[in-house]
């Protein structure tokens, strides 16, 4: 199992925000003193006092009283729930404040209870609130765990900015690392390579060494035959020769190992990815921007590839590197092996601090390169605009300032690293110049103050050794930023993978093919955040071959009812039941291939026309495309394009009018059979005709299914067998057009006479 | 420019010698908009928080409705303009940063340490958030929750403080 990388909402909220990470024991314990043992509701931390200042002010939240107290416990307010008679509230640039007001109180008069607080305390006590408001319509809200609930809510606003909340970078590597598991054999075969590599340079400086020690000295000193120094040098050389034979010969094998390797794992990374973000539910997917998603898929795994095919050994070898190398020279000659490696932390420590003094200028220089980039994802889009008001030359000057700014800042980073690096490898050189003036007294043999005498090879091979000191150092200067890359985009992928669906299919589901097409909401409530509920208590039945329209304000409640249906979300409380069966027994996918969508802005893929209106159905013939095609009032202008139904309709089907694209939607739906059908505004934003085409394809394909639309324009659905006017989370008036348009007072009427007003004066 | 048709099409009840707008705040804590047969709770909203934050009022009941609009308190009598002055000093709340403790970046978030008018706080924005210079002068931060930070000038903050924020602003 992968270890867990992710901080809770309590220990985000303590470590980060600096705030209690649940409700604390002193509030507790006087809640009891006061109230006896009583279940806290709900509860909610309100920072600011009246002059404005941070405090620490908990309110709390049982079935009949809500109280305040302060951080330690001391109670500064008990009111019955019952005496709160109406509840307003302001909200400013920083601060909400609220205000309770008693039973009974006339305008004007002081409230009971003022309370205020910071956008971050906001979502934890609008639901606070929302539970108190409702209590006044006579409602009650379920509330469920309220430490969750203040954790959660509390810490919503940087789980949805950061993609993994977690300190614990080397678990995150840990876990990135245990992709390696299934590649044992190529990660065992890699390093080999690689740790052979690191052993074969070693080689040719000692070799060089016992050349110039055992055979050139000897041989000139006459201590040596020609012939026998000839064999022995000559096997040094091929010795030489033949370690950088292998030497390339293991580099090649670790290359093509560990890149091949880093693939794989980047591979398995997206299928997992990909995979899973096919299973998560539409909540997710709201919270996430798609370039975010797209981006991990894409461009994070592909970073990740950069750390396990290069970074992983490059950086292990660096370090072992330097470590062998300080030992060797050590124990080669331990005074002169000191110059090079005494100042080696020194050296570590300033490519350190350079590092970070980068940061900074990388920082100023991101932030300008932004704002150029923001110039241009603002103008290319509304380059309509742009031309329209002849703003072209200010916009052009407004590029160039931002361009030289971010010039300036790249620059200033380059200043800074091409004066960094030669001062750092002139000390460096300078060690080597230390060298060579402690070394040659030795040489020449009188250098007893400073050491025994030095031979020529000792000293060559220890020459050599030491400029293999400066590319270990670089890459290790590297690391920090090698393993900073690989952390964040292990932490936007593991995110994702971490993520659950909110929707889970149970382990025995029921599978009903074909559906009837029966749907009936019991008491059905259900809220985004838990506690705010966006419908309350709706009930209705549907038979099967009824169309329903879903009329009403915006934010009444029809996209949600609609929602539910599909599955996109699970009731909180309350039952749906298609065919007599619970909907959250149903097996998911056969369900939902039972159900047809047709959207306000519908979606096409890149693709041909064939290829979208087979979307949901692989196996269709042509002739039953066209004859869905047909159905849809589609065929007529497919036959129009260059490529007929083999058109490609180009990303989103940007090439088509949207009355177009929303008769091949229909198209799709109609190849689909659904028996549930879902129409959601799906004849806004198009001209008469095109309406009139689309209505009459609808009508079409409504008939013997059971339909839910929802619709703005009442006209779209005033042949619907009944109409539900959704408000407020609620079904307020129910029934066929008719009726409803005769209800004195009726939402329905005041819409429908809105509307005509509206047409005549059209 | 606006025609004089346009403006009198937008027109709403506006502070004027004849119709004088009248404000106090009640012990409801809530600033009302008196007089001309009508009196009303109503919120004050700056149309220019930052290019112009004295002036051009619209004030909204609790439907959000506009019922009156003060384009200069000037033009209001003094207990009035006290009473727009409190109201407009509640709703414009921004924590004004007196120093900077700490800015650390991390994955895909940035954690500020700060002292503030209000007290200590530690915030956090997203990456790509910078602080953003203001019209009438000043830097504005907006934290991760939507609430906004100010420094009105980053030049009188003390010189550790300056360092931290040096990446951040021009």
């Amino acid at each position: 199992m992968p270890r867990q990388t992710q901080l809770t909402d309590a220990e985000l909220l303590e470590r980060y925000v600096g705030q209690a990470p649940i409700l604390p024991r002193a509030v507790r314990v006087g809640v009891e003193r006061q109230l006896g043992p009583t279940p806290i509701r709900l509860y909610a931390l309100t920072d600011l006092d009246e002059a404005r200042r941070f405090v620490e002010r908990w309110v709390v939240l049982t079935d009949a009283e809500l109280l305040v107290f302060s951080g330690d416990g001391l109670l500064s307010l008990c009111i019955e729930r019952a005496q709160i008679g109406a509840i307003d509230s302001e909200s400013g640039l920083s601060s909400h404040t609220v205000r309770l007001h008693r039973r009974g109180a006339g305008p004007g008069d002081e409230p009971m209870c003022v309370l205020r607080y910071t956008r971050r305390q906001q979502q934890v006590t609008d639901g606070l609130l929302f539970v108190l408001e409702e209590a006044l319509e006579g409602r009650t809200v379920p509330t469920g765990d309220p430490d969750a609930y203040y954790q959660e809510g509390t810490a919503k606003a940087i789980r949805d900015a950061q993609a993994l909340v977690s300190s614990h970078h080397l678990a995150v590597l840990w876990r990135l690392l245990s992709y390696l598991k299934p590649y044992r054999g190529r990660v065992v075969g890699g390093l080999l390579a690689a740790a052979t590599i690191t052993g074969l340079a070693l080689v040719p400086p000692y070799l060089s060494g016992y050349l110039i020690d055992e055979v050139v000295g000897p041989l000139q000193a006459g201590e040596l035959g020609r012939e026998q120094a000839a064999l022995v040098g000559w096997f040094a050389v091929a010795g030489i020769a033949v370690s950088y034979v292998l030497r390339q010969a293991c580099q090649f094998v670790r290359l093509r190992l560990m890149a091949m390797l880093g693939e794989l794992v980047a591979r398995d990374l997206r299928t997992d990815l990909y995979k899973h973000l096919h299973s998560l539910s539409l909540g997710f997917f709201s919270r996430k921007k798609t370039g975010s998603l797209i981006t991990r898929v894409s461009s994070d795994t592909d970073r990740l590839w950069e750390f396990l095919a290069l970074g992983v050994v490059d950086v292990s070898l660096a370090a072992t590197t330097l470590v062998g190398l300080g030992v060797i020279l050590l124990h080669l000659d331990w005074r002169l092996g000191s110059i090079m490696v005494l100042p080696l932390p020194l050296v570590l420590l300033a490519i350190h601090w350079h590092g970070k003094h980068l940061e900074r200028l990388f920082l100023r220089a991101w932030r300008r390169w932004s704002a150029l980039t923001d110039v241009l994802s603002d103008t290319i889009p509304g380059m309509r605009v742009v031309q329209a008001f002849d703003q072209g030359p200010r916009e052009v000057r407004r590029f160039g300032e931002r361009n030289r700014g971010a010039c300036d800042e790249f620059n200033r980073i380059h200043a800074s690293w091409t004066a960094f690096w030669p001062v750092l490898m002139f000390f460096v050189q300078i060690s080597v110049v230390g060298i060579w003036v402690f070394a040659l007294p030795r040489l020449f043999g009188d250098g007893s103050v400073l050491g025994p005498q030095l031979s020529a090879g000792t000293f060559v091979s220890f020459l050599l050794y030491a400029t293999m000191f400066t590319a270990p150092v670089e890459i290790i200067g590297q690391m920090t930023r090698i393993m900073n890359r690989a952390t964040s985009s292990a932490h936007r992928v593991f995110e994702v993978l971490d993520s659950r669906p909110e929707v889970v299919e149970r382990a025995d589901p029921v599978k009903l093919e074909p559906l009837r097409g029966r749907v009936e909401f019991r008491d059905v409530a259900f809220a985004y955040d838990g506690v705010r509920q966006v419908l309350r208590g709706v009930s209705f039945a549907v038979e099967p071959g009824e169309l329903i329209g879903l009329v009403g304000p915006s934010g009444g409640g029809k996209s949600t009812i609609v929602s539910l249906i599909a599955r996109f979300y699970d009731v909180q409380s309350g039952t749906i039941l298609i065919d007599g069966v619970d909907l959250r027994d149903l097996e998911l996918g056969s369900y939902r291939r039972q159900v047809g969508m047709v959207l306000q802005d519908p979606y096409l893929f890149h693709g041909s026309v064939l290829e979208n209106i087979r979307y949901g159905m692989e196996g269709a013939t042509l002739a039953e495309v066209i004859a869905a095609a047909r159905v849809a009032n589609a065929h007529d202008f497919i036959c129009k394009l260059p490529h007929g139904y083999d058109t490609v309709v180009g990303e989103r089907g940007h090439t088509l009018s949207g009355g177009e694209r929303q008769r091949i939607s229909i198209a799709r739906a109609v190849l689909e059979n659904p028996r549930i059908l879902i129409l959601d505004e799906a004849t806004s934003a198009v001209d008469t005709d095109t309406e009139f085409r689309i209505q009459e394809a609808m009508d079409r394909l409504v008939a013997g299914r059971t339909v839910f639309a929802i619709a703005h324009r009442l006209s779209t659905v005033r042949r619907a067998s009944r109409l539900f006017v959704v408000e407020d989370g609620r079904i307020t008036e129910r029934g066929p057009h008719a009726e409803l348009v005769q209800r004195p007072g009726g939402t329905y009427r005041r819409l429908h006479e809105l509307q005509h007003a509206l047409h005549e004066v059209n | 420019m606006l025609t004089k048709s346009t403006t009198e099409a937008t027109q709403i009840r506006t502070a004027s010698a004849e119709r004088p707008l009248r404000f106090a705040r009640r012990a409801d804590g809530r600033l009302w908009l008196l007089g001309a047969g009508r009196e009303v709770p109503v919120r004050p909203v700056r149309c220019f928080p930052w290019s112009a934050p004295g002036h051009h009022v619209s004030l909204r009941d609790d439907q959000g409705e506009e019922c009156a609009y003060v384009g200069d308190p000037r033009e209001l009598d003094a207990c009035s303009r006290a009473a727009l002055a409190s109201a407009l000093a509640d709703a414009g709340l921004v924590l004004r940063i007196t120093s900077v403790d700490h800015i650390e970046d991390d994955q895909e978030i940035r954690y500020w340490t700060v002292r503030t008018l209000q007290g200590r706080r530690t915030f956090q924005t997203r990456l790509e958030t910078w602080p953003r210079p203001e019209p009438g002068g000043g830097l504005l931060v907006e934290d991760v929750s939507g609430d906004l930070y100010w420094i009105p000038d980053p030049t009188t903050l003390d010189t550790h403080s300056q360092k931290r924020l040096w990446a951040y602003v021009d």
